[in-house]
This record gives structure tokens, sequence and C-alpha cells, in this order.
């Protein structure tokens, strides 16, 4: 293994994670402000807000990205200037991002509903920095994206890459899971960015002819959800790959095989993911009425093949085997635990009948958390845990494996709970803070408010001693 | 879903000409109400919101049926007095308002309700206000040959609702639901010539017809075939090459 991949993916993850804790730190305040533990008004608290869902969404794509490069620099060659060009747009874009929330003000919420961006400012130049930051982190990644393509299209066909000679039985080159997996989050991926460039077009458009252009709410919501909902779910997916490849390693046991039904599941998923985003726009009665029957049931879909093969996967794996428990096993077994939790959350909420009741309440940021904060962002910290095994001059202490591990379960699954609770009273989501008829909403912030801290408390200390075993390898 | 048909059906029966007039300001016009006294139209729609239609007492058309409709209809609804004005007026400035109350179907025994005002409009800015709400008249032999329009005017003086013609059951429906406040479904997009709009309404056939932003949104996955393709392409020239590569010394052992 060439050293210089090690160490590009190694400034990835210590980016990832404090960039991580910066976006924690918002979180909590947001909460604070929620428990009326601290006064800083509406206004700060959305660009807070928009701050920290783009900052979240950002650093965990890029880190399965990144744990994605790095698998696949096990397999064959990567170029290495999509992921240089990656970093070098994504700190870019998040400074420009930074500037246009905390300077200039901009507070339109991560997804930036239109037309949001053309009001929810302070100074004019706020939605343009905004969009200027989108667009070169958008350039940044689709190259990325790209480039591992192409190296998998170096090796494979699409159809082989695609697995479909192991779901018909014919003779083939031998697909590992985590290459089909990759291959198939990446299209995802690029396909969701592309919504993203049709859609910063249409905004320029709108913006640079102020007034005398002006776009169509419903085609703005559906290439927004496009792209935030099917980027949200494809980095998750990035996750999975890498957890295919790393987790039965773990467990001692032989690697996963693609087999006919591996291949079947991720090949439905390639196609449901693109239809799943339509939940998002139940509340829109323009959109045709058969949209809405296809977002009901592509959401049903869109998780049910591949959380069912993964969860089976992985279940067995642990039975029997000589697991010898490390941090990164354990964040993997109950990262993929969680991620069940939070589907089922969220398969509640994309019900049409009960989204009428959920719609905008807490449920939602409850659903989205449980599966990023205690999945997503487990199996990215687990690659990144395994990662500084592999590198590190000095494996972590088992003391240290305990405490984090628990205060990272702990103030997740407690954090989470407070959000549920919100919803379950009818708490509404984006709202800083709660009048009389929903005050349940200050005390479950109060409780969200300890359980984060542990959370953010086990995470200095994961980053303290993942920086302390590994920086020096980025001098080295 | 059924609540979803009946709001999209409410979609297709708007006038698609109604979104020339949403939101626009109507003109405030001086309006006589009685031989010795007359006031804005602001005077009215300041304090509440009115629903005013046009008319002329010698009308040997429309007007006289028109009206009669227009009264039952909005007595029957039971709409809350102090909700809404009734501002019934008249083009003709030989009209008088007693008239006009005559041409309603109200008399001493049977007098409109305390929200019904009847009024002619002064000859200055007659016009403007004619234009603003879309009216046309043309004088011809002595009378008027003129469409009917009935207005909602919000309290800031803009167009909320704009119906010509008789309104039917629907579009009753929707203008008592905006004057008690009620949830109304959705209104024509004020911006008829969006290039990017999924959907456009065909008046003739009274059907949606597919536009161009609905495509866009299949753009980012069509494109996304096509550079997965190239790539192949690319990928595939590239791997032939260096096939080839391999190929050459074995080919070379072959000749010697
Ligand atoms: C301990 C860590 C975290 C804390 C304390 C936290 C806190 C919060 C709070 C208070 C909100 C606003 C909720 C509301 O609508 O009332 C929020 C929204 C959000 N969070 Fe987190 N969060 C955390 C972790 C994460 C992670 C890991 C992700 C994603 C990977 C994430 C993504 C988002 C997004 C996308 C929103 C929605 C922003 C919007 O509505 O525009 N958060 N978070
Ligand atoms: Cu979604």
């Amino acid at each position: 293994m060439n050293t210089s991949y090690k160490k590009s993916t190694l400034l990835w993850l210590i980016t990832t994670l404090i960039v991580f804790l910066v976006a924690i730190a918002f979180g909590l305040t947001m909460r604070m402000e929620q428990a009326e533990m601290v006064k800083i008004g509406p206004l700060n608290f959305y660009v807070l807000m928009t701050s920290h869902g783009l900052l979240m969404a950002g650093v965990w794509f890029v880190a399965g990205m990144a744990g994605i490069e790095y698998i696949l620099s096990t397999y064959f060659p990567v170029p290495r200037w999509g992921g240089m060009i990656a970093y070098v747009c994504t700190i870019t874009g998040v400074v420009i991002l930074l500037i246009s929330t905390f300077l200039t003000k901009f507070h339109a919420g991560w997804y930036f509903l239109y037309p949001l961006p053309f009001y929810a400012k302070v100074m004019e130049s706020g939605p343009l920095l905004f969009l200027v930051a989108l667009t070169i982190l958008g350039v940044g990644w689709l190259i990325w994206s790209l480039v591992l393509i192409f190296t998998i299209l170096r090796n494979f066909t699409v159809a082989q890459a695609l697995a479909w000679h192991h779901i018909s039985g014919r003779p083939g080159p031998t697909v590992a899971p985590f290459i089909l997996i990759s291959f198939v989050s990446l299209i995802g991926v690029t396909a969701c960015i592309l919504a993203a460039v049709v859609l910063l077009v249409l905004y320029y458009l709108e913006f640079l002819k102020s007034g005398s252009m002006s776009n169509d709410p419903l085609l703005m919501k559906n290439l927004t959800f496009f792209f935030g909902h099917t980027l949200v779910n494809e980095m998750l997916y990035l996750g999975l790959a890498v957890l295919y490849e790393l987790f039965p390693r773990m467990a001692g046991k032989p690697a996963y095989k693609t087999s006919w039904y591996v291949g079947l599941s991720w090949n439905a998923t390639l196609l449901i993911v693109l239809f799943a985003y339509f939940h998002h726009l139940y509340m829109d009665f323009a959109q045709p009425v058969a949209f809405q029957f296809v977002g009901q049931i592509m959401s049903w879909f869109a998780p049910l093949p591949a959380a069912c093969v993964t969860i089976f996967s992985v279940l067995t794996t642990v039975y029997r085997s000589n697991m010898k428990w490390s941090l990164a096993s354990l964040l993997y077994f109950f990262g993929v635990m969680f991620w069940a939790i939070g589907g089922v959350g969220a398969i509640l909420d994309a019900v049409i009948a009960n989204n009428f009741v959920l719609h905008n309440t807490q449920w939602v940021p409850a659903h989205f958390h449980t599966y990023n904060l205690l999945g997503n962002v487990f199996f990215s910290l687990a690659f990144t845990s395994w990662f500084a095994d592999e590198i590190g001059n000095k494996k972590i202490a088992p003391g240290l494996v305990k405490l984090i591990f628990s205060l990272l379960v702990t103030g997740g699954v407690g954090f989470v709970l407070a959000f549920y609770l919100g919803g379950a009273f009818s708490v509404p989501r984006r709202v800083d803070t709660y009048n009389d008829v929903v005050n349940k909403g200050v005390s479950l912030a109060q409780m969200a408010v300890v359980f984060a801290s542990l959370y953010l408390v086990g995470m200095v200390i994961y980053t303290f001693d993942f920086t302390k075993r590994c920086a020096r390898q980025l001098f080295s | 879903m059924c609540p979803a048909i009946i709001l999209l059906s409410a979609l297709l029966l708007q006038s698609p000409d109604e979104a020339d007039f949403l939101l626009t300001n109507i003109a405030d016009a001086r309006i006589r109400t009685s031989d010795n006294s007359s006031a804005q139209l602001s005077s009215w729609y300041s304090r509440k919101p009115i629903i005013m239609t046009l008319v002329y007492s010698r009308c040997p058309g429309v007007c006289n049926p028109y009206l009669l409709q227009i009264r039952d209809h909005v007595l029957l609804q039971a709409a809350p007095v102090e909700r809404f004005q009734m501002l019934v007026l008249s083009f003709d400035t030989e009209d008088s308002p007693a008239q006009l109350r005559k041409l309603a179907g109200f008399n001493d025994s049977s007098p409109p309700p305390p929200n019904w005002t009847f009024g002619v409009l002064e000859k200055e800015n007659s016009a403007d206000l004619l234009s603003s709400i879309g009216f046309q008249t043309q004088p011809v032999n002595g009378t008027y040959d003129h469409n009917t329009v009935m207005v909602l005017v919000g309290q800031d003086g803009r167009i909320h609702q704009w119906i010509e013609g008789l309104p039917d059951n629907r579009q009753w429906d929707r203008l008592f639901r905006e004057l008690t406040n009620d949830f109304v479904p959705v209104y024509s997009t004020l911006n008829r010539n969006v290039w990017t709009s999924c959907f456009q309404y065909d008046p003739a056939s009274g059907y949606w017809k597919v536009n161009w932003g609905l495509l866009m949104i299949l753009a980012p996955s069509a494109l996304t075939v096509c550079i997965i393709m190239i790539l192949q392409a690319i990928a595939t020239s590239g791997r032939r090459k260096r096939n080839l590569l391999i190929l050459i010394p074995n080919n070379h052992e072959y000749i010697e």
C-alpha cells in the first residue's frame, strides 16, 4: 500500500473529525436555545441551523467517499488528483459557506427550499456567496465521484460492476460486494450532484436576472430533494460498502461474496433510491397523484433490499464467530442496528396518512438523527478506528474503547429520544423557542442538551486519541 | 389519496386568465351611493374585503339574471355579514343606486342586508377602474356590450380572486373560503409564462400538459447514464490498448 494514499485518507479523516466537533457545538447551541439556557435569538438560531445541517451532510459525505477511495486503492490504483481537487474544493467551499452564514447571515436551512434563499438573507451578497459555496463543493465532489467511477470502469464493464453475471450465474470476473455497492452509490451520488447543478443554474438565472425570471417552485422543490434526500441516502451506502469489506475481516471470517441476492438487492437499490425523494412532496397537491403513489411505494422499498441483506449478513457474521470486539466492530454492529431503528422511524413518517400528523414535527429530526448520528457516523467512525489501528503506532487503550463507546451510545440515544418524544407531543421542528402550547419542547430540549454533551465529550476524547496516535504519520 | 385528487381537480377549475389580475391593485375610483353622497372605493375595502361586481340597470341582456343569481348565492351562503362588504356598481353614469337595488330584486319590504351597497361609478376615473379589473364595455345603439366580472378585493386593495361569467359552485366555494380564512388549496401561478414549469394548463381542452420542467427532473438521471456510458467507452478503449501491449510480445515470439 502506497503511503500517499494513507496520508490523504488521514488528512480527510482528521478534517472530518474537527469539522464534526464544530458542527456538534452548533447543534448543542441550538438545543440550548430551545432549552432556554442561552439566548441567541431566532436569526442566529437559523444561521446555526443552516451551517449545522450543511456541515454535517457534507462532512459525512466526504468521510464516506474517503473510505471508498482508500479501500478501492487496495484493489486498483486510483488517480490521486480526484481526491485532491475534492479536498481543495471542500475546504474552500466550507469557508465560503461559513462566511455566507455567519457574516452575511444567510439562513435558509440546509436545503434552502425555493424561494427562501431570496428572503432568508440579511445582506444582498448572502445568497450569492451561498450559491458559490455550493457550486464549488458540487464541482469538487462531482469530479471525485467520476474519477472513482472511472477507476472501477477501467477494471470492469458496467454490467460486471453491477454484478449482473453474479445475478444470472454466468461466468465472469469476481466482483466483490464492496465494488458493487461503491459503484451503485457513486452512480447515485453523480445523479444527485447533477440535480444540484441544474438547481444551481436555475437559481443563478433567477438571481442574476433579478426580477425578470422566476422559477417554478414545484420544479425547484423536486430538484432540491432529488439532490438533498438522495445525497444523504447515498452517503450511508458509501459507509455500507466499506462495512461489507471490513466487517467479515474483523470477525475473522472469509470475505463476503456477491451472491445473487446481494447483487439483486443493490441493483434494485440503485433504481429505487432515485424515486424515494417524492415523499418530501406529499404536501404538494400540485404534484401529480401518480408521483405520490410512486413516492410511497419507493420509500417503503428503498431501504428494504439493502437493509435486509446487510442486517442478515452482519448477524450471520457475528454468529459463532471469534469476533474480537474492537471499537470499530462495535460501531459497525450497533451502527447497523440503529440504522434499522431510524429506518423504521423514517418509513412510519413516509406513510402518507402518518405524514399528515408528523410532518414538520421533531419526529423528522428524530429519525434522520438516528440513522446519521448513530448509523452513518458510526460507520465512518468504525472505518476511522480501523484505519487508526492499521496505521497508528499504538492500538487504542481498551479502557478508552469502553468509555468512548458508552458515551457515544448513551449520549446519542438520549439525544434522539428527546426528538422522538418531541415529535409525539407535536413539538414543531425548526423553531428556536416554544410557546405554551408545546412547552414540553423546553424540558425535552434540556434533556437533549445533557445527552448531546455526553456525545460531544465522547467525540472530543475520540478525536484527541485519534490525533495523538496518527497525526505524526501525516508528516512522516 | 382522495383529498389530493380533490385538490388537484380544484386546480383545473381556475380560469387561466385570473392570473392576469391576481394580486394587482384595483383603481381607487369615486362612487356615488345616493343623490348627494359619494365615497372612494378604498373607504370600503380598507375596512373589510369587498366582493364587487359591475352591471347597469338598463341592460336588456345578462345584467338582471346575473345579478339575481349572484344575490341568491351570496344570501344563501350565509357568510358572516361582518366579514365582507358587497358592492354592486354601475358603469353607466345615468344609473342611480335605487335602480340598481331594484335590479337586484330588493325593495322596501325585502331590503338588502346591511353589508350591501349599490353605487354608480363617477365619470372621472371609471375607465381606470374598469381596466384594472378587466371589465370591457362597448356602446351599441344606446346600450352596452360587456362581459361580467366579479372580484374579491382584499384590505390591501389588491384583487384576491377574479371570476369572469357566472361563478360555478367550486368558484363560490373558493370565494367564501377566502373570506372566512379557510384554506384555499391553490391559486394559478402568478407567472404564467415560466418556461421551467412542470405543467401547463390548456384552457381549450381543460387538460394538463407536461411541460419542460418535468423533463428537467429526468435530466440528472439521463445525464448520469450518458456519462457512465462515455466513461465506459473511454475505459474500454484504454483497456484494449493495454491488452494490445500485452499481446505484442506474444506475437513477437510467434514470428520468431
Ligand atoms: C450530537 C450531535 C448533534 C446535535 C446536538 C444536533 C442538533 C441539531 C438540532 C438542535 C437541530 C435543529 C432541530 C430542529 O429542527 O428543531 C438539528 C438539525 C439538523 N441536523 Fe443535527 N445534531 C447533531 C448531529 C447531526 C448529524 C450527525 C447530522 C448529519 C449527518 C445532523 C444533521 C442535521 C440536519 C440535516 C438538520 C436539519 C437542518 C435544517 O432543518 O435545515 N445533525 N440538529
Ligand atoms: Cu427524504
